[in-house]
Parts: C-alpha cells; sequence; structure tokens
C-alpha cells in the first residue's frame, strides 16, 4: 500500500516537472497549434536555428550572461565562504541579528535595493556596464550563499582546521587544503545556485545594464510577452539547457579540482598498495 | 631541563574560570600526564599549550621560549584529539604526510619519510586507505603517526584511550609507553582514567575545577595525596574516625598508632584514610596479630574475581577492605580487623 502511494507520488511529481518541459520542447519547434486539434499542424526549426545562427545577437547575449553569470559566481562565493564560516562558527556580538539583516535581499524586493543602489552606480559610473551589472547581480545571491554556508559550518565546525594548524599548517594552506575539500558540497550547491540566480536576472540587468548590456534573459522576455511561443519556447530551451550544463561543468570541474589538490598523495598510495 | 612550562595560567570561558592559576613544568623527554573528571580544564590546558585557546593571563614557554605570541604552527606543539580528527578527503599515507607536505619538504624525501612511519606504527598495508575504511585502533595510530612525522617539540594527546574497548585500550597504552620511550618525546596526556595515567606517565598532575591540585610521581599520588578528593579518585578509601590525638599516640576506632611516619604531621582536622587493601582481615586469633586489631563484624560480601571486598562494621564504623582471593568469611561472622600505620594515609 505505502509502495504504491509513493510510487504514484513518483509519478505525479515527475509529470509535474517534466510535462512542462515536454511542452516547451514541442513549443520550440511549432509554428501553429491551433485550439482544437490535438497535435502542433505546422513544424520548423526557425526558433532554434534562429538562435543559433552563427553572429546571432542570441549567441552573444548568451556569452555574455555565461561570463557574468560565471564572475558572478566567483565573487559571490568569496564574499560568502568567509561571511559563512564567520557565522557558523565564531561566537560575536549582534550575530543573531547578522544572520536575519543579511538575508534582507530576499525579503525586500529588489526593485527597491535596485533603485537605491543604481544612484550610485551612475554617480561611480558604473551603470551601462557589465561591471555594474555583475556587481548587483551578486545581491540577491548573497543571502542564499551566506545561508548554505553557515548551515555548513555549523556542521561541520573548525576542528578539521584547528588539527591542520596543529600539525603546522598556516592561516592560507589550512584553507586551501583543509577548509576548502571539507566544505565542498557546500562549494558545489551554493556556487550552482548562484550562477542560476544570476543567469535568470531581468529587472536588475535591466535598471543597470541600461539595454546596453544584453544577457539573454533580456532577449528572451519580450518574445514571452509578445505571445510569439515559438521564439519564446526556443529561447527557453537554450536557458534550461544551459542552466543544467553550468551545474554539470561546475561539479566536474570541483571534482577534478580537489582530485589534483588532495589526491596526489593518495593517488600515489593507492597504486603502491595495488601493487604490492 | 624543562622542555614545557605553564606560568600562572588563567582562562575564563564568560564568567566561568576553566583554569585557575595554573603552574606546570614538564621536563624533557618526560611523559606526563593531567588527570581529572571530564570539564575539568584539561583539554583547555592543552589548547593554550598549543596556541588554538588564548589564556587570559599567564605565561608559556615551549623549550624555553616565550611562545604566547606565536599562532599554533610555529608552536611545534602536536595534539592529537580523542576524535582523531583524520582528514576524511586524504588517504592514510595523505593524512601522515600532511604535516610535510605544510612544510614543503620536497616530495622524493616526504615519500620515503612516510612510508618509514607507517611502518613504525604497523601500518604499511593501510597507506592508501582511508579513513573512513580502517577501524578505530588504526584511526588512533594514523592520528599518532601524523603528529610524530613532523618531529614535534612536545606531544598532546587529548583522552587517547577513550572510545576504546579495554583490549584496544591496554595495546594502545602500550603503544604509546613504547614509542614515547624510544623516541624521547615529551609527551602530556590527559585522561580521565586513573589507571590510564598510573601505567604511562612519570608524573601526573591531577586537575579539579581548573586548579592543579596535586603534581607528583604516581607512587606519590596513590600513596601520599594531598587531599580526600584526591585519594578518591585514585581508588576506594576508607574514613578512619579520630578520637583523640596526644602527643605520641593517635587514637581511632581501630586502634591506637604511634605518631610516626605519615601519622608526624597528623592534626586534629586532618583526615586520616586506608586503603581497602591495607586492612588486614582474620580470624579471632591475639596470638598472631597482638592486641593491635579491633573486633567486628562482616556486614556484607562482595566478590570481584581476583578480590573480595569485605564490608564490616566496628563499634558503629562502617569500612571496606579487600582480600585476595575469595575470602574465608560470610555475611555476619566475627572477624578481626588490623592494620599499621605504614599504609596510613594523612591529608588535608
Amino acid at each position: 500500500m505505502e509502495k504504491r502511494l509513493s510510487g504514484m507520488l513518483f509519478i505525479i511529481l515527475s509529470l509535474t516537472f517534466i510535462l512542462p518541459l515536454v511542452m516547451v520542447l514541442i513549443w520550440s519547434v511549432t509554428v501553429s497549434w491551433p485550439f482544437p486539434e490535438i497535435i502542433p499542424q505546422e513544424l520548423s526549426l526557425r526558433g532554434l536555428r534562429e538562435i543559433f545562427k552563427p553572429g546571432s545577437r542570441a549567441l552573444e547575449s548568451l556569452i555574455t550572461s555565461i561570463r557574468i553569470s560565471l564572475f558572478v559566481m566567483i565573487l559571490t562565493l568569496g564574499i560568502t565562504i568567509p561571511g559563512g564560516k564567520a557565522l557558523g562558527i565564531y561566537q560575536f556580538p549582534g550575530k543573531g541579528f547578522i544572520k536575519i539583516f543579511v538575508l534582507a535581499p530576499l525579503i525586500v524586493s529588489p526593485v527597491a535595493v535596485g533603485m537605491g543602489i543604481q544612484g550610485t552606480f551612475i554617480r561611480m559610473g558604473l551603470t551601462n556596464t557589465e561591471l555594474g551589472v555583475t556587481l548587483i547581480h551578486i545581491v540577491p545571491a548573497i543571502p542564499y550563499g551566506v545561508r548554505i554556508f553557515t548551515n555548513i559550518f555549523e556542521l561541520v565546525g573548525d576542528e578539521m582546521e584547528e588539527q591542520g594548524k596543529v600539525l603546522g599548517a598556516g592561516s592560507f594552506q589550512t584553507f586551501i587544503h583543509i577548509t576548502l575539500p571539507t566544505i565542498r558540497p557546500g562549494i558545489l550547491s551554493a556556487g550552482s545556485m548562484i550562477f542560476i540566480i544570476s543567469f535568470s536576472q531581468y529587472f536588475l540587468t535591466f535598471l543597470i545594464g541600461g539595454g546596453r548590456v544584453q544577457t539573454f534573459p533580456l532577449l528572451m522576455v519580450p518574445y514571452i510577452q509578445s505571445g510569439d511561443r515559438m521564439m519564446a519556447a526556443s529561447y527557453s530551451l537554450v536557458f534550461i539547457a544551459v542552466a543544467l550544463l553550468a551545474l554539470l561543468i561546475i561539479e566536474k570541474m570541483l571534482r577534478l579540482y580537489y582530485s589534483k589538490n588532495s589526491g596526489i598523495a593518495g593517488v600515489f598510495y593507492r597504486r603502491k598498495q595495488v601493487k604490492s | 631541563m624543562k622542555e614545557v612550562y605553564l606560568q600562572d595560567i588563567s582562562k575564563k570561558y564568560g564568567k566561568e574560570e576553566t583554569i585557575k592559576n595554573l603552574t606546570l613544568k614538564v621536563n624533557k623527554g618526560e611523559m606526563i600526564s593531567l588527570l581529572g573528571p571530564s570539564g575539568c580544564g584539561k583539554t583547555t590546558t592543552l589548547k593554550i599549550i598549543a596556541g588554538l585557546v588564548a589564556a587570559d593571563q599567564g605565561k608559556v614557554f615551549i623549550d624555553g621560549l616565550a611562545v604566547d605570541h606565536l599562532p599554533t604552527q610555529k608552536r611545534g606543539a602536536v595534539i592529537v584529539f580523542q576524535d582523531h580528527r583524520l582528514f576524511p578527503h586524504m588517504t592514510v599515507g595523505g593524512n601522515i604526510e600532511f604535516g610535510l607536505r605544510m612544510q614543503r619538504v620536497p616530495k622524493e624525501i616526504r615519500r620515503k619519510k612516510v612510508q618509514e612511519m607507517l611502518k613504525f606504527v604497523g601500518l604499511q598495508d593501510h597507506g592508501g586507505k582511508f579513513p573512513g575504511e580502517i577501524s578505530g585502533g588504526q584511526k588512533q595510530r594514523v592520528a599518532i603517526a601524523r603528529g610524530l612525522i613532523v618531529s614535534p617539540k612536545v606531544l598532546l594527546l587529548d583522552e587517547p584511550f577513550s572510545n576504546l574497548d579495554q583490549r584496544l585500550k591496554e595495546e594502545m597504552r602500550n603503544f604509546i609507553v613504547d614509542i614515547q620511550r624510544k623516541l624521547k618525546i615529551t609527551t602530556i596526556l590527559v585522561s580521565h582514567d586513573k589507571e590510564d595515567s598510573l601505567v604511562t606517565s612519570s608524573k601526573i598532575g591531577v586537575m579539579f575545577d581548573g586548579e592543579l591540585k596535586q603534581y607528583g610521581t604516581p607512587e606519590e599520588l596513590y600513596e601520599t595525596p594531598k587531599t580526600l578528593e584526591i585519594a578518591r579518585f585514585f581508588g576506594e578509601v576508607n574514613e578512619i574516625p579520630i578520637e583523640k590525638i596526644d602527643d605520641v599516640w593517635v587514637y581511632t576506632v581501630l586502634g591506637i598508632f604511634p605518631k610516626i611516619r605519615a601519622l608526624q604531621t597528623i592534626e586534629k582536622s586532618s583526615k586520616l584514610l586506608l586503603r581497602p587493601e591495607a586492612l588486614v582481615l582474620s580470624k579471632e586469633d591475639k596470638e598472631a596479630y597482638g592486641d593491635r586489631g579491633v573486633d567486628g563484624k562482616i556486614m556484607n560480601r562482595i566478590y570481584a574475581g581476583e578480590k573480595t571486598y569485605y564490608e564490616f562494621d566496628v563499634k558503629g564504623f562502617r569500612g571496606k577492605a579487600s582480600v585476595m582471593g575469595k575470602g574465608l568469611w560470610q555475611i555476619g561472622d566475627s572477624v578481626r580487623v588490623s592494620t599499621s600505620e605504614e599504609s596510613m594515609i594523612v591529608c588535608e
């Protein structure tokens, strides 16, 4: 009975996740699909072809988007790892308050935050630049990063770091050889989350980029709004594919980095053992 | 020559005084232990020596140098923690190699040294395994090997024998004593188990509530503890009521004893203690024991294999004696209880 229930739940959940994807997939190649018909009436690869046409605006904006998201990811990780560590491990007055305060960008609407920062960015000459867009994307990403790393550090504590120091590792060595490998799952989940948050920003990009910085969502949204379903679906398809791909690549890269960094000794001894 | 010297160390966490005016000297090549119930500040003391915790007051000297301003990694004091803390993302070999890697020792030398160390601790076949793949005792060895390979000036062992079963515990004790004798490494061991301390250390410091109550050889602590608390920590004691003291004699419920040996310093406020094994039970035989003993009655018998405990009553005083083997008496039997001033403990 219970097995059946969980089986049914699995099917329902899969359908809720997969059906919309299937719809997007179908729509991306459908020119017309009038109401009473059950199957699409006219198929075409025009939408996808347009996006992948060499030198197309879509392709260009895709590269811009990926570049911005990557930098946002690196910068935000750089801010939120130490931040999360401080909140997760160290004791200091006002900690509880800061823990909540850090989540402010989630509570206050991005419009309010963006408007406030825009003024400053104009003065600094950061509006209409890719740097400005990159910096503003950090704002909505920080709460997620800090939250994840706070939890991770609360879980792992600083015991391994203590051990590293006792064995003669300096602060930087401890960070590279012990802290980073320990929080690897956190880097993976926070990193991909930040990437996707930045990758899907529309309003903040529009506000600070002023239309000059063309990211992928910036091109995509007008199609959705104007009701060009085929183009909107094609863009969505690419959007989802890139986000998934980014996740996979981040994971692969992390794995490679760690096997290189910590495993030299491990691989050596492993080989030795196999031989003997 | 003293290798580690703690001078008047104090540490507070909030309002709670974890360590109070601790002064401790450890000679080079010596193995001592800090003994006390959990929460008495032993582990904090280790962390202060290693520089993981800063003392509020006092100075730490290692090898004659004040190290208070030095960060942990430059002090040359390695802690082996109770929970081993092996790096899970490195193999056993990688864990042992870690300290050398941090010192940027060339790869070839590193590998040679790691192989030697693996052999030294008897784990030559386990270098390629990950910490999750070896047993608790092996983890302990890896943790110790990892500390030893950096040739620390002082090795700090935090409860190395807890979490181990009895057989493994004895094996580990021998292992540590053996290594310490071979390498002559200055070692401070922290434990809550009196036996661990007695068996392994040349000196023991007993800590209660953040204070070092007594520091001396195992014999000194067992035979001449300064307080009732310390005496109790090392095993059961009978507190013998004192009836009267004059210039020559001490009158107790167990008889009259001359004021010699330990009894020389006795005062009215002192406590007179006797370990169960210092009480001799015999048949009511005045010829063999003279008039030294007093008559009593067996109230309870507790059989513990190699010895048997007897609880007896002498004029309302309830005492406990132990005899080797299973003993001759049953509950209710009359018995003669005797002792001598030689085995008496006088303390505050």
